[in-house]
């Protein structure tokens, strides 16, 4: 009986950590949805609002709106800096490019964060907004803190749902995703939409970046690379570029990397990661959610 | 000097890793894993050497031997994975590497001591070069003689088949294969070889540094490392290596650059991608480098050939390629259905019908590209239907393509010569050999080639700066190269301007007059029916129509699939979908 309530804490504790990756794997989906490019910088520009924000938590402590709105500020300026360099200046259909010129921006972001003054690692940089006690039901517990990060991105998928299949914004999104040759014919401005996306995906990896700053009550330099492992991980359980995949697909990865720190102990965690993403890449590239296969079939595809 | 003298020798270790990574760029494929080979590579023969007591030759070849094997087992299951699918599946790998060895304990007490791997703490006390009194200098050498050796193989490689085989790999997989390539086979072959290169820099490195850590193999070094070679080119091995000069021994060495090193670095990598992607000894700087090698030296005199390319006029009475009612559906569409056709040997047969008819889709079930539904194809009395492309093209089947596949960065003369690659004349050997004789009159089949074509003045040009026109004949050219019973030609003339077209027409009644087979889809009626013996129509999938081309023109229902109202257009598309 004890297993049985290790096994459905474990999923609790699972999905409320896997939150904060599927707002990650969201930032990455709405990325790729829209311009078909996989931007591996994403971690890192979460990292610059992240520090931007603790540094200004430390210096000037009591402000903590004012630190809400830099790191999601902070996270949006590196977010269309990596726009610019990495995807607007290589052609379109020249997607590992991109791919390798967002992993070359993320190591040159990530090594300003370090080589700033203020970089060392922050304990408790976001007072959070209310005491965080752990709620209690029955046997189970929940962090209030997680529940907040839970409920946020619950409120976060309603307004996507909503800005996607509701605003014109989402309709021209959705069209340059489906086919961006046909929505350039058409006279859509495919690079605006692109940008717009990155403004959208950056601050939600704002929001996620602070929301999980609070949580975690520490900032070091490898929460980019944690950022992106965990929101591509996310994306790519749940389907490239699908935004209810890379949803379900960050409660999934929560709840393995619980179960498994919890049954096998913690330097299993990740490992389980990992070898999760292998399976997945191998026996279903195009995910849970995943509507078209990409790439995967290579051959295929290009034969086709 | 000391610290010259290090970084010389990091540089040496590093170049491993990235001649690992500039093997898979060459293929066509981003590893963001090469770090996992290293690691293994490195684990290997430092257990080797401190657990086992080896010596350090035999080590090494057991550490590559490692990390060879664990290439083939990275490639074999991701062989279908391409771009960046490919490259997340060896993140995973490099990372899972890291994580295992982070869990990896294997200690044996020797002379009292507690030696070998500790897990996260590290492997200690690799002490090889201490026992055995082999000096830092030393050993540094003797990394830089194992590295010349390394890039001596790669150098030689582009001038072998074996190495065209990986370029054109890495431009076009269908392409390849049509020239009787087993595409997984190649490239499975170079993950191993790049696993087994990293996995001696790996050997080498446990030895020099004297102790490993899983931390060592991060990401960043295998990022690195395929950065070197977009950075320093992917025209010639030379390129990674510039790429390690250009970080290590240029931001890295000199200090007060050091910690800024990441950030140049980054902006380096990002702003070559914008203008040079392919880096900045890429083919084309290679290319031109040899031209103006080749100018000085004396041009070599091409003769014209011994005359038309031997074989294949092996008249039999029976047809050379049968088809039994063959159908093909994707989806609910039907694309073609229970089509029954024969080519005879000697003959020019057209395929004609409007846009949408199924012509392509027949010479792609007919090279193996696609399945059919259902029915048979018969070539030389062979069935050939569901069989992998390569072996039905080394049948002696050609093709060219509607959309023109060549490829693109590399010259005239090579394109024509990578169809030669796997001929059933050519020993596998002659894969990796720099071959005399044999390789000699292959060589004048490809000039033959070109002058028959009229491109001969173009042999050292690079394919991509070529009109339509002559990309057209090069890709004619390239099939006929492999000597084919059967040529399949995907609308020769499609594009074309007139002048083209009449001298396309010339070509065509030449290769047809030395008595070759050809299967011919084309839109232009006239030289249609100038070419064929015999031709067939097709609409929605069905044949329409059969015969020889006069008695075809006059034939009422082919008038009115090509010049048919709209109402005889739908009908025609419901009997399609309905089907018989």
């Amino acid at each position: 009986m004890s297993l049985l309530t290790d096994i459905v804490q474990n999923c609790l504790d699972g999905i409320m950590v896997g939150s904060s990756y599927a707002l990650l794997g969201i930032g990455f989906a709405l990325i790729f949805g829209v311009l078909r490019r996989l931007n591996l910088a994403f971690g890192s520009t979460i990292l610059v609002g992240v520090v931007a924000g603790s540094t200004l938590q430390r210096f000037m402590p009591g402000h903590p709106i004012l630190v809400f709105l830099i790191t999601i500020l902070m996270t949006v300026v590196a977010g269309l800096y990596v726009e610019r360099l990495c995807f607007r200046a290589i052609r379109q259909d020249a997607a590992l490019a991109s791919m390798v010129s967002s992993f070359a921006i993320w190591m040159q972001l990530e090594e300003m964060v370090i080589q700033t003054p203020w970089s060392q690692t922050y304990a408790y940089p976001y007072p959070p907004p209310f005491a965080t006690d752990s709620l209690e039901i029955a046997p189970f517990l929940i962090r209030t803190d997680y529940l907040l990060m839970w409920l946020s991105t619950l409120v976060f998928m309603v307004l996507l749902t909503w800005i996607i299949y509701r605003t014109r914004f989402g309709r021209v999104m959705r069209a340059v995703a489906h086919n961006a040759d046909a929505a350039r014919m058409l006279g859509l401005e495919v690079h605006r939409v692109g940008t717009q996306a990155f403004l959208l995906a950056s601050v939600i990896g704002g929001l996620a970046g602070y929301l999980i700053a609070i949580s975690q009550q520490q900032v070091t330099p490898f929460f980019g690379l944690w950022a992106t492992i965990k929101g591509l991980i996310a994306m790519i359980i749940g389907g490239m570029g699908s935004i209810p995949g890379a949803i379900v697909g960050g409660m999934l990865l929560g709840v393995a990397e619980i179960q498994a720190d919890w049954f096998l102990g913690a330097e299993f965690r990740e490992l389980v990661t990992y070898v999760l993403l292998f399976a997945f890449l191998i026996f279903k590239p195009g995910g849970l959610f995943g509507s078209t296969v990409g790439e995967a079939s290579g051959s295929d595809a290009q034969r086709a | 000097m000391e610290y010259f003298f290090s970084i010389a020798a990091n540089m040496g270790l590093i170049a491993f890793v990235a001649l690992s990574a500039y093997l898979l760029l060459i293929v066509g494929q981003i590893s963001f894993g090469q770090q996992g080979f290293f690691a293994i590579g490195a684990y290997t023969a430092a257990v080797c050497t401190t657990v086992w007591q080896l010596p350090l030759a035999l080590a090494i070849c057991l550490g590559a031997l490692g990390a060879g094997i664990a290439g083939t087992l990275l490639g074999l299951p991701t062989l279908r994975l391409r771009g960046l699918y490919f490259a997340i599946s060896t993140l995973a790998f490099g990372e899972m590497v890291r994580t295992l060895l982070n869990l990896f304990r294997y200690q044996v007490e020797i002379d009292g001591e507690l030696i070998g791997p500790a897990g996260s703490e590290g492997f200690r006390n690799i002490r090889y070069i201490f026992e055995n009194d082999i000096s830092q200098l030393e050993f540094a050498i003797l990394i830089f003689c194992i590295l010349g050796c390394v890039v001596a193989f790669f150098f030689f490689l582009e001038y072998t088949r074996l190495g065209s085989i990986f370029r054109m790999l890495g431009e076009d997989d269908l392409a390849t294969s049509m020239q009787g390539i087993d595409v997984n086979a190649y490239r499975l072959l170079a993950v191993t070889l790049s696993g087994l290169v990293a996995g001696v820099g790996g050997a080498m490195f446990a030895h020099y540094t004297t102790y490993l850590e899983p931390r060592n193999f991060g990401i960043m070094l295998g990022v690195h490392s395929l950065a070197y070679g977009l950075i320093g080119g992917l025209g010639t091995v030379f390129g990674p290596l510039l790429g390690v000069g250009i970080d290590i021994g240029l931001l890295e060495s000199l200090r007060w650059l050091s910690s800024y090193r990441m950030i140049m670095f980054g902006g380096l990598v990002a702003v070559l991608l914008i203008f040079r992607p392919r880096g900045l000894l890429d083919e084309e700087f290679v290319h031109r480098l040899r031209l103006a090698r080749r100018a000085g030296a004396a041009a070599p005199a091409s003769e014209t050939g011994p005359g038309e390319p031997e074989g294949s006029d092996a008249s039999g009475e029976a047809p050379l390629l049968v088809v039994e009612d063959l159908s093909k559906s994707f989806g609910a569409n039907r694309v073609l259905a229970n089509l029954n056709l024969e080519v005879p040997t000697g003959h020019v047969v057209g395929v004609i019908g409007p846009n949408g008819s199924g012509k392509t889709t027949l010479f792609n079930i007919f090279t193996g590209v696609i399945p059919p539904s259902a029915g048979h194809v018969w070539f030389r009395g062979q069935e050939i239907t569901g069989r992998p492309t390569h072996q039905i093209i080394r049948l002696g089947l050609a093709r060219t393509f509607q959309n023109l596949r060549l490829f693109k960065r590399m010259t005239v003369f090579d394109n024509v010569w990578s169809a030669q690659h796997r001929l059933p004349g050519v020993p596998t050997w002659r894969l990796v050999a720099h071959d005399r004789k044999g390789e000699r009159a292959r060589r004048e089949v490809v000039h033959h080639l070109l002058d028959l074509t009229g491109l001969a003045d173009k042999t050292n040009v690079l394919t991509r700066n070529l009109p339509l026109g002559e990309l057209r004949k090069l890709e004619l050219a390239r099939a006929l190269a492999r000597d084919p019973f059967l040529l399949l030609l995907d609308e020769p003339m499609g594009g074309m301007v007139p002048r083209e077209v009449d001298e396309m027409t010339v070509l065509l009644e030449q290769i047809s007059a030395s008595g070759k087979t050809v299967l011919l889809i084309e839109h232009k009626m006239d030289m249609v029916m100038e070419l064929c013996q015999h031709v067939v129509v097709l609409n929605f999938g069905e044949k329409i129509c059969e015969g020889p081309p006069h008695q075809v023109r006059a034939d009422p229902a082919v008038i009115e699939a090509y010049m048919g109202s709209e109402t005889d257009d739908t009908t025609a598309s419901t009997t399609a979908s309905t089907g018989p």
